[in-house]
């Protein structure tokens, strides 16, 4: 059983250029997926399409084997989770227990439970102390926090962030990350994170190219971000330690390592110390 | 003509319980023509200091000088619409701020508002457009038709179409895809290095900063703690460590190979300039 599962999807908001066009591709249990693409690939659309926000056009969405269709739609929300990128926009509550209670009411959770139920997500992103302050006073990184705990206390299978980092300043950044890669690894929950964020996408089981509506690429990290050329001439970056090894091999220095930092220092200490 | 601080003080909301100090006894002056950076964590007092440079905000106490102004607390806003022609403000995510029907519209807005003729004002807008890279098809579009970079652009051509001597930008890039985010800063460079114009960048990049700026202003809780060129600044990595921010990948590879028994003496800026030494100590 895969959480994600995607055959032949096609979205279009005009009816003329598909913005999503025949995109197929699989999402495994527990794994680590990045979505990344230039600014207009289709990336976001994807996952909106995802949890029913947006109607597709044709093709196949099965989330854990069930396809999404108007009938199943609230079982499948359940099952996943959404943070999207502007932290200010996807507040409801006056406070940060309305806010994570809120949804919990929209689930019919019994009140009872509700307490205890905040408490604990509010623990688990930290944010404890903040639960009777107004969402508005919080910082960037808090309020990702807050909307974080909000999702989780659906307990979804599935997370998908929406460049959820991207408008935090790196200390917010690190903040989400250190909580998202906890979320991972404790709870085995599937991540699927769109972002632009270089670095995380090196670390990531998976990666995932869109480039104009595609999916172009498809597979593992190490093999896709080695590929300086290929990167840019789907309009993104290749990583720092690729660009750095290509520089190393116009000069005659062949590495083996090429994407982990640590591996190519090690390496280039050994050339080193050889000669 | 300068732009400087000299012992600026700024309160919000002074005389209330809620009274903070945003800005402590800055002294600093930009040097002309050139790229500054200014960097620091949040709630350092960056975005505080540029609104003071179109008089946005007024110094609670002491003097700001930009370009033939001196502004202090007693100036009214209205006698400083003039210095809004000379120093263009772009505030983060100012894709927010369109609201004309036509992307022509919306950058011709700046001019007209400053009174220069209908037909002028189209021209300087065009101009703007091909600036920032978007082509004549847009004039005639939404802006709410557009993808996210493309609106971006479309915010900083109305403030280049108002023509400044100095621009001031509170992080340009968050957002953008990584070639997006890398013509902006292109473009900056260009309009510096083309056009003479000052640019100031508020920014949590600090790759932008090694690669594009030539001078760093450092703030830390109102402070402004250094001010250094850029190739000065990166030359300690403690400088860096102080204030929380991430060290540039460059610096990272450097300090790695540094450990692992490397000996450089130059200063490094580039990529290339590290490939270069890591070469040299590997075939020597």
């Amino acid at each position: 059983m895969n959480p994600i599962k995607v055959n032949h999807l096609k979205f279009s908001y005009d009816l003329e250029t598909d913005v999503v066009n025949d995109v197929s591709f699989t999402v495994e249990k527990g794994s680590y997926t990045t979505l990344i693409g230039h600014n207009g690939s289709g990336k976001s659309t994807i996952a909106k399409l995802l949890i029913g926000l947006l109607e597709k056009g044709s093709g196949e969405i099965l989330i854990d084997d069930l396809e999404l269709t108007e009938a199943n739609l609230d079982v499948i929300r359940r099952k996943i989770g959404i943070v999207f990128q502007n932290p200010d926009n996807q507040f409801i509550g006056a406070t940060v227990r309305d806010d994570i209670a809120f949804g919990l009411e929209n689930h019919q959770v019994d009140p009872a439970l509700m307490d205890d139920i905040i408490n604990n997500y509010a623990a688990r992103v930290d944010m404890s102390k903040y639960l009777d302050q107004e969402p508005t006073r919080l910082s960037g990184g808090q309020k990702q926090r807050v909307a974080i705990a909000g999702v989780l206390a659906m307990k979804p299978e599935i997370l998908i962030l929406d460049e959820a980092t991207s408008m935090l300043d790196p200390e917010g950044k690190s903040e989400i990350n250190a909580l998202v890669n906890a979320l991972h690894k404790e709870y085995g929950m599937t991540i699927l994170s769109i972002t632009h964020d270089i670095e995380e996408v090196k670390k990531s089981d998976h990666v995932l190219i869109m480039f104009d509506g595609k999916i172009v690429k498809d597979g593992l990290p190490s093999e896709i971000m080695i590929d300086e050329k290929e990167m840019i001439s789907l309009k993104l970056d290749a990583p720092f330690s690729v660009k750095l090894a290509n520089a190393l091999k116009r000069r005659g220095i062949v590495l083996k390592e090429t994407l982990d930092t640590e591996r190519m220092v090690a390496e280039l200490c050994l050339l080193r110390s050889k000669k | 003509m300068p732009i400087a601080f000299e012992k600026v003080n700024f309160k919000y909301a002074p005389n209330t319980p809620f009274a903070y100090e945003a800005l402590k006894n800055i002294d600093l002056a930009f040097e002309m023509g050139k790229v500054t950076a200014i960097i620091g964590p949040t709630g350092s007092g960056k975005s505080t200091l540029v609104q003071h440079l179109n008089a946005l905000l007024l110094p609670s106490e002491g003097t700001v000088l930009v370009l033939d102004r001196t502004i202090t607390n007693k100036h009214k806003p209205k006698e400083l619409k003039s210095l809004r022609q000379r120093v263009g403000l772009v505030f983060q995510f100012p894709e927010y701020q369109l609201f004309e029907e036509t992307i022509l519209k919306d950058i011709m807005f700046g001019p007209l508002n400053f009174k220069v003729p209908e037909a002028q004002a189209k021209v300087l807008a065009m101009n703007a457009l091909k600036l920032v890279g978007l082509d004549e098809s847009f004039a005639e579009k939404s802006p709410l038709d557009i993808s996210g970079g493309q609106k971006r652009r479309v915010a900083i051509a109305g403030i280049l179409a108002i023509n400044p001597d100095v621009l001031v930008l509170d992080e340009p890039t968050a957002g953008l895809d990584p070639q997006g985010s890398k013509a902006m800063m292109e473009l900056f460079l260009r309009l510096n290095k083309e056009n003479g114009k000052t640019i100031l960048i508020v920014t949590h990049d600090m790759e932008h900063v090694i690669n594009y700026c030539d001078n760093v202003v450092v703030m830390k809780d109102g402070e402004v703690i250094n001010h250094q060129r850029v190739t000065d600044y990166f030359e300690r990595k403690t400088q860096v460590e102080d204030i929380q921010m991430n060290l540039p990948q460059l610096l990272m590879f450097k300090e790695a190979l540094l450990d692992g028994g490397f000996e450089f003496k130059q200063p490094m800026r580039y990529l290339e300039d590290l490939a270069e030494a890591i070469s040299k100590e590997i075939k020597r």
